[in-house]
C-alpha cells in the first residue's frame, strides 16, 4: 500500500479502548482452534443452505470470525449522515422525473442526466403513492487513511447483502459466542419487519392490508437465496414474472384460488428486464404493463423505476451539492474527492496524473473495470487514457484511498489485517429513514487487495454496532410504541416474526439459569 | 398458493409415481422375458413397449429395458420421469422439506450407475430411493395445498399405470405366469394370495380394479384422488364437482360392478381417459397454464 | 389562415393464428402546440378494451391498452378534430457562435447527440460553411431531395439514416433521420416530428387520402419546422402528433404481442377540411 492504512482495532499495535475486551478474547484462541472454528462455521452455513452463486457454483459466503465493531457515537454520525443523504436523493429523483427545477437552478448539468443510460424517460411523471422511490438503499462507506468516514458509492436500485447481515450474526453467535459476552450489541433482526412496514406504507390507496410480493428473476439468480430469505421472513409470496400479469392497468397474481390483485412489488429485477413494453422487449423476467400500472398508481414498485440515475457514478461528485440544494445542510458524511472529467481543467489534471489515481468506468459494477494507477502497467495506463479521452463522460477519477484494515482470520489460523469497506442498509417508509444498526462489512481476503466486492471473491464480517444505553436493546414493537407519532402509523401493525436470535442480554440470563440448575444437580 | 408452484407439485407427484410404477414393471417384465423361452420373445417385447406407450420395436429383454429406461428428455420413460421429477422439485425447492428435496436429488444421482445389462439391481436401487423419498414426504411434509396436489398427482398417475398394465393382458401371451407377473409388478402378489381366491386373470383384474384392501387398486386410488381434490377445493374455495365427475362415475361403476367380464374391461379402458380429463380439468381450474410466452413487437 | 381538419388514422392487423395477448401504446393524438389546437380526439379499439391516457416525457399524449382475449384481428382508429394555422416562429437569427454556447448545448443535449437510428452521415458538403445556421437549414432542405429519392420499399422501419443516404432512396422517416443526423453533426439541435400530412386541394368537405408523415424541427434561435421530404413549408396542412429524438420516441403504435403468426398490416389516413 502506498499510504499507511489505519486499522479498525489497533493503534500502534495496541487495541483501542472499545476493542480491548474483544482483543483479549481473540488472543486466547490458538490458530489451530481458529481452523476448527472455521470448519464449524462452514458446516453451519452448509446445513442452513446459506449460499451465494459465484460463476455458476453455489458456495457458502465466508463470514470471517472476527467481527467489526462500531461504537455508538460513530454510529450516530453514520446514521444521521445516511438519513440525510437518502432524503436528498429522494428529493432529487422526484425533481428529475418531475419539474426538473434543479436544471433551471443549475445545480447539475442537464446533459449529465439526460445522457445517463439509467435516466428512464418512461419514469417521467410517475408519482409513487407515498412519494418514496428509494425504499431500500445500501450506501457503501470507507474510512480513509486520516480516519475520516466517506461515502464511496450509493446503491439505490437493488442493493443486496442484507440477508448475509442477519445470517452472519446468527453464525457468529453459533460459532464464537465467547466473543459476545462483554458487549452490548444492537440487534439486526428487525430488518424484515421494517422492510415489510415500509412496503405496506407504499401501497396505493393507503390500503392497510395490501398484497405484497417479492419479485425474483428465479432460482438461477446469484442472489436468489436473499430473495427467498426476505420473502420468508416477511411472510409474503415470492414470485417470478410469469406468476404475474397486468390487466386494465392492474397487476394480478396467478394462484390456485384464481387471480389475486397485487398492491406492492418489491422487485429484485433490474429496470431493463422489468417490462418488455418499455424496456428490453425480449425479457421474459418481467411483467408487460407493470410500468403503466405503477403510473396509474394501481401498484407500487419498490424500488422505484429509474433510480439508477441517482446512483450513477457520474452524479456522485454532485451529491454533496444536492444535499445543500434540497436540504440546506452541509453533508455530514463527505464523498471521496472525485474529479468530474467533463470539466476541462479536471480532465487535464487526471490525464497527467493517471499513475497516481484510481479511475472507474461509470457503467460498471461489482468492482470490474477499475484501474488502480500505482498498480497498473504502462500499457494499461495508455489504453485507459485512450478510452477516457474518447468518452470522458463515462469515467470518474479519485485519489487512491488506503481503506482501513481489520484483523481477519487467515486460512492457516493466524490473524492478519485486511482492507475492509462497509455497506449499511437503510429503509425509507415515507415518514422516516431507518438505518439497520449493523451492515455488511466486506473484507478483501487477499493481502493488499482493495477491491472487496463479493462478486470478486471477497468475504464478509459481522458488524457490531454497540449500544449507548439500555433503550437500544428494546425490540421493535416496544420501540415503535414509544416513537411513533403519526396516528396513521398506529394502524400499521408490523408482522411479528419471532426473532431468531435473542437479544444478547436475555441470552446471558438464560445461560446463568442453566448453570444454576447444574450446580443444583451436582 | 401460486399456480406455478401447485402445478409443479402436482407433476412432481405424477412423475415420482410413474418412476416407481415403471421400475416395478421393468423388474417383473425383464424376469418374465428372460425366464420364458417358450413364447415368441419379440412379440412379447413389442406388446409391452406399446402398452407402455413407448415408440420402438425392441427385439429382446435387454432392448426393452433400454427403451423403457429411455432418456432424460422423454418423460414417458423411466429416466425421463426421474429427471422431470427432479426438475419440478428444483422449481418448488423453497416449499419442500429440505430432506425431501435432497432425497430426490439422491434418486436422480443413482441413475448414473444404471446397468442395462443387469437391470435388476439398478432398478431395486431406484425403488429404494423412491421409498426413502416417499417416506420422508409422509413424515415431514406439512399438509398444505402443495402436499395435496402432490398426492393427487400420485393417485391419478397410479390409476393410469394400473389401467395400462391391465390392458396389456399378459395372460394371453404368458398363460401360466401372466396373472402372477401382473400382481408382482404392482407389489400385490402376497396381498392377493391372502384373499384365498384362485389365481385367474379375471379375478386378478377384478382385484386390482375393485379391492378395498389393496391401496393401489383403481378404486382406492380414485377414492384418494377424490379426497385430495376435495381438500384442495376446501382450501381454495373453488368448485371441483365438474372435475371430479369422470372419477366419481368411475368409482360408482366399480362399486356396482356385476360379474360381467365386458364391463370390467370397459372400466379398465375408461380409467385412462378419466385420468386425462381430470388432469385437464385440474390444469384449467388451478394452474391456468399460459405456456411459454414469447413476445414479438 | 386557419383550417379545421378532421383526421382519421386507421391501423388494422390480420393474423394467421390467434394472438393470445397484446399490450399496446398508441401515439396518434395530435398535440396542442404552437399553430395547432385540438378540438377533440378519440381512440377506438376493436376488440374493445379500456384505454388509458398519459403524457410522456416529450409531451406526447400516449394511449395505452391491452387485449387479453384471443383474437385474429385488431383495429385501431384514431379520430381527431384539429385547428391548424401557420406556425408562428420567433427570432431565427442565431449565429454559429450562439450555438456553441455551453448553456444551450447543455440544455439541448438530447437533440445534439447521435442515436442508432440517427447515425453518422458524412455528406460531401459542409453545413458549417453556410453563413448562418438558418442558411444551413435552408440549404439542407434543398440538398436532401437532391441526395435521396422518395421510394417506398427501399428501406424499412429499422433502417438507420446512413442506409437511405447511401442507397439514395427512402421514405419520409429516412429523410427526417438523415436531415437530423447532418444537422446535429453540424452542431444544430434538431428533433424528429411525427404527424399527418394533408395533400389535397384544400376544398372544403373533400375527403383526401393522406399519410402518416414526419418532418424536422431545427433550433436556430427558435425551433423552426421544415419538411425535407417534399420541401414544402410546414403549415396548416401538417398536423403535429409527437416530437422526439428519433422515430423510436414517436412511433405511432408500439407494443408486444404473443402468438399470432404472420401479421398483415393495413394503414389508412384520411383527412377532410371541415372549415
Amino acid at each position: 500500500m502506498l499510504f499507511q492504512a489505519l486499522d479498525e482495532f489497533l493503534v500502534n499495535g495496541e487495541p483501542r479502548d472499545v476493542i480491548a475486551d474483544l482483543w483479549r478474547e481473540l488472543c486466547k484462541i490458538q490458530s489451530n482452534e481458529w481452523i476448527t472454528k472455521a470448519k464449524q462455521r462452514d458446516l453451519y452455513l452448509a446445513m442452513q443452505g446459506i449460499t451465494f452463486t459465484l460463476s455458476g457454483i453455489e458456495r457458502p459466503l465466508p463470514v470471517d470470525l472476527v467481527p467489526r465493531i462500531i461504537d455508538a457515537a460513530e454510529w450516530n454520525q453514520l446514521e444521521t449522515g445516511i438519513k440525510q443523504r437518502i432524503k436528498a436523493l429522494e428529493l432529487f429523483l422526484d425533481d428529475v422525473y418531475g419539474k426538473q427545477q434543479l436544471f433551471i437552478d443549475r445545480v447539475v448539468p442537464k446533459s449529465l442526466i439526460v445522457t445517463s443510460e439509467h435516466f428512464h424517460r418512461s419514469a417521467h411523471g410517475i408519482k409513487p403513492a407515498n412519494g418514496v422511490r428509494i425504499h431500500v438503499s445500501g450506501i457503501d462507506i470507507v474510512r480513509d487513511q486520516h480516519g475520516v468516514l466517506r461515502v464511496l458509492e450509493d446503491n439505490l436500485r437493488s442493493p443486496s447483502g442484507v440477508s448475509y447481515v442477519l445470517e452472519n450474526r446468527r453464525t457468529m453467535a453459533h460459532v464464537v459466542p465467547e466473543l459476545f459476552y462483554e458487549y452490548s450489541i444492537r440487534s439486526v433482526d428487525e430488518y424484515p419487519e421494517r422492510l415489510l412496514a415500509a412496503l405496506v406504507a407504499a401501497a396505493p390507496d393507503r390500503n392497510p392490508h395490501p398484497n405484497v410480493v417479492v419479485l425474483t428473476p428465479g432460482v438461477h439468480n446469484s442472489a436468489h437465496f436473499e430473495h427467498a430469505f426476505l420473502a420468508r421472513r416477511m411472510g409474503v409470496e415470492l414470485v417470478e414474472g410469469r406468476d404475474l400479469y397486468c390487466k386494465n392497468n392492474q397487476v394480478f397474481m396467478r394462484t390456485t384460488k384464481g387471480s389475486e390483485q397485487v398492491d406492492v412489488i418489491y422487485r429484485r429485477i433490474d429496470d431493463d428486464f422489468l417490462d418488455p413494453i418499455h424496456f428490453k422487449a425480449d425479457s421474459v423476467l418481467g411483467i408487460p404493463g407493470v410500468v403503466n400500472a405503477a403510473r396509474a398508481n394501481n401498484v407500487a414498485i419498490a424500488n422505484g423505476i429509474g433510480n439508477g440515475v441517482a446512483d450513477d457514478k457520474a452524479l456522485y461528485p454532485y451529491v454533496p451539492k444536492l444535499i445543500e440544494y434540497y436540504l440546506n445542510e452541509k453533508p455530514i458524511i463527505p464523498n471521496v474527492e472525485t474529479f468530474d472529467l467533463q470539466e476541462p481543467a479536471a480532465l487535464d489534471y487526471v490525464m497527467q496524473n493517471l499513475a497516481d489515481l484510481v479511475v472507474k468506468p461509470v457503467a460498471a459494477s461489482g468492482g470490474y473495470g477499475i484501474t488502480i494507477g500505482p498498480r497498473a502497467t504502462k500499457d494499461e495506463l495508455k489504453s485507459v487514457a485512450k478510452e477516457i479521452s474518447q468518452n470522458p463522460r463515462n469515467w470518474i477519477a479519485q485519489p487512491l484511498i488506503a481503506l482501513s484494515t481489520c484483523p481477519t482470520i487467515m486460512e492457516d489460523g493466524s490473524i492478519a489485517s485486511r482492507h475492509i469497506d462497509f455497506r449499511p442498509f437503510a429503509v425509507n417508509d415515507g415518514h422516516d429513514v431507518w438505518v439497520l444498526p449493523g451492515g455488511l462489512t466486506r473484507v478483501a481476503l487477499v493481502e493488499g487487495n482493495v477491491v472487496v466486492n463479493s462478486s470478486q471473491g471477497g468475504g464478509s464480517k459481522d458488524t457490531w454496532v454497540l449500544t449507548s444505553n439500555e433503550s437500544d436493546l428494546k425490540s421493535y414493537p416496544e420501540q415503535a410504541a414509544d416513537t411513533l407519532a403519526d396516528p396513521l402509523d398506529q394502524d400499521v401493525v408490523p408482522t411479528t416474526v419471532g426473532p431468531d436470535v435473542l437479544p444478547i442480554s436475555r441470552m446471558q440470563q438464560q445461560e446463568e439459569q442453566q448453570q444454576q440448575q447444574d450446580l443444583n444437580n451436582a | 398458493m401460486l399456480s406455478r408452484l401447485a402445478e409443479s407439485s402436482f407433476w412432481l407427484g405424477r412423475y415420482l409415481e410413474r418412476a416407481e410404477g415403471m421400475s416395478r414393471l421393468l423388474i417383473e417384465f425383464h424376469q418374465l422375458l428372460i425366464q420364458d423361452s417358450r413364447t415368441h420373445v419379440k412379440r412379447g417385447c413389442t406388446l409391452i413397449s406399446h402398452g407402455l406407450g413407448l415408440e420402438g420395436e425392441p427385439k429382446n429383454a435387454r432392448e426393452l429395458v433400454e427403451l423403457a429406461y429411455g432418456e432424460p428428455l422423454n418423460p414417458g420413460t423411466l429416466l425421463g420421469s426421474i429427471h422431470s421429477a427432479r426438475s419440478n422439485a428444483r422449481l418448488i425447492r423453497d416449499i419442500l422439506p429440505s430432506d425431501f428435496y435432497e432425497a430426490i436429488n439422491h434418486l436422480n444421482a443413482t441413475t448414473e450407475e444404471f446397468s442395462v445389462a443387469a437391470p435388476g439391481r439398478s432398478l431395486r436401487v431406484i425403488l429404494d430411493r423412491l421409498a426413502v423419498s416417499n417416506g420422508i414426504f409422509e413424515w415431514l411434509a406439512p399438509v398444505d395445498e402443495s402436499a395435496h396436489f402432490l398426492t393427487l398427482g400420485r393417485s391419478l398417475e397410479r390409476m393410469d399405470l394400473m389401467s395400462r398394465l391391465l390392458s396389456l393382458k399378459l395372460e394371453i401371451e404368458w398363460r401360466d405366469q401372466g396373472p402372477a407377473t401382473t400382481l408382482r409388478s404392482v407389489g400385490a402378489l402376497n396381498t392377493y394370495l391372502r384373499e384365498r381366491v384362485p389365481l385367474t386373470s379375471q379375478s386378478v383384474q377384478r382385484f386390482l380394479v375393485q379391492s378395498e384392501t389393496f391401496p393401489r387398486s383403481i378404486a382406492e386410488c380414485a377414492k384418494r384422488a377424490d379426497t385430495e381434490l376435495r381438500e384442495v377445493a376446501r382450501m381454495t374455495q373453488m368448485r371441483v364437482d365438474d372435475i371430479l365427475r369422470p372419477i366419481g362415475m368411475l368409482e360408482s361403476q366399480i362399486k356396482f360392478l356385476a360379474d360381467d367380464a365386458d364391463e370390467l374391461e370397459k372400466i379398465i379402458y375408461q380409467t385412462s381417459s378419466a385420468v386425462a380429463q381430470a388432469t385437464q380439468g385440474i390444469g384449467l381450474r388451478f394452474f391456468r397454464p399460459i405456456g411459454s410466452i414469447v413476445w414479438s413487437n | 389562415m386557419t383550417w379545421r381538419l378532421s383526421v382519421t388514422h386507421s391501423t388494422s392487423f390480420q393474423y394467421e393464428s390467434e394472438v393470445s395477448a397484446s399490450f399496446n401504446e398508441a401515439r396518434m393524438t395530435p398535440v396542442n402546440t404552437d399553430g395547432q389546437f385540438v378540438i377533440s380526439h378519440e381512440l377506438k379499439v376493436n376488440p374493445f378494451s379500456t384505454i388509458y391516457s398519459y403524457d410522456d416525457y416529450f409531451g406526447t399524449t400516449v394511449k395505452s391498452f391491452d387485449i387479453q382475449t384471443p383474437h385474429t384481428y385488431l383495429e385501431i382508429v384514431s379520430q381527431s378534430l384539429v385547428e391548424t394555422s401557420a406556425r408562428a416562429v420567433g427570432n431565427l437569427n442565431a449565429s454559429w457562435d450562439d450555438l456553441s454556447d455551453e448553456t444551450l448545448i447543455n440544455e439541448l443535449r438530447e437533440y445534439l447527440s447521435l442515436t442508432p437510428l440517427v447515425n453518422l452521415i458524412q455528406p460531401h458538403f459542409n453545413l458549417r460553411s453556410q453563413k448562418t445556421p438558418l442558411d444551413a437549414v435552408q440549404f439542407l432542405n434543398k440538398a436532401m431531395r437532391e441526395q435521396i429519392t422518395y421510394a417506398p420499399g427501399s428501406t424499412n422501419v429499422y433502417s438507420p439514416a446512413s442506409e437511405a443516404w447511401e442507397k439514395r432512396a427512402g421514405v419520409c422517416q429516412d429523410f427526417t433521420h438523415a436531415s437530423i443526423s447532418i444537422l446535429r453533426s453540424a452542431g444544430i439541435p434538431a428533433r424528429y416530428v411525427s404527424g399527418y400530412l394533408y395533400n389535397g386541394s384544400g376544398e372544403i368537405g373533400e375527403q383526401v387520402i393522406g399519410e402518416s408523415h414526419s418532418w424536422v424541427e431545427a433550433w436556430v434561435g427558435h425551433w423552426l419546422p421544415f419538411d425535407p421530404t417534399n420541401g414544402n413549408p410546414v403549415a396548416e396542412d401538417h398536423v403535429l402528433v409527437a416530437r422526439g429524438r428519433d422515430y423510436h420516441d414517436v412511433s405511432p403504435l408500439k407494443g408486444i404481442f404473443s402468438g399470432g403468426r404472420s401479421r398483415k398490416i393495413d394503414v389508412t389516413v384520411s383527412l377532410t377540411r371541415i372549415a
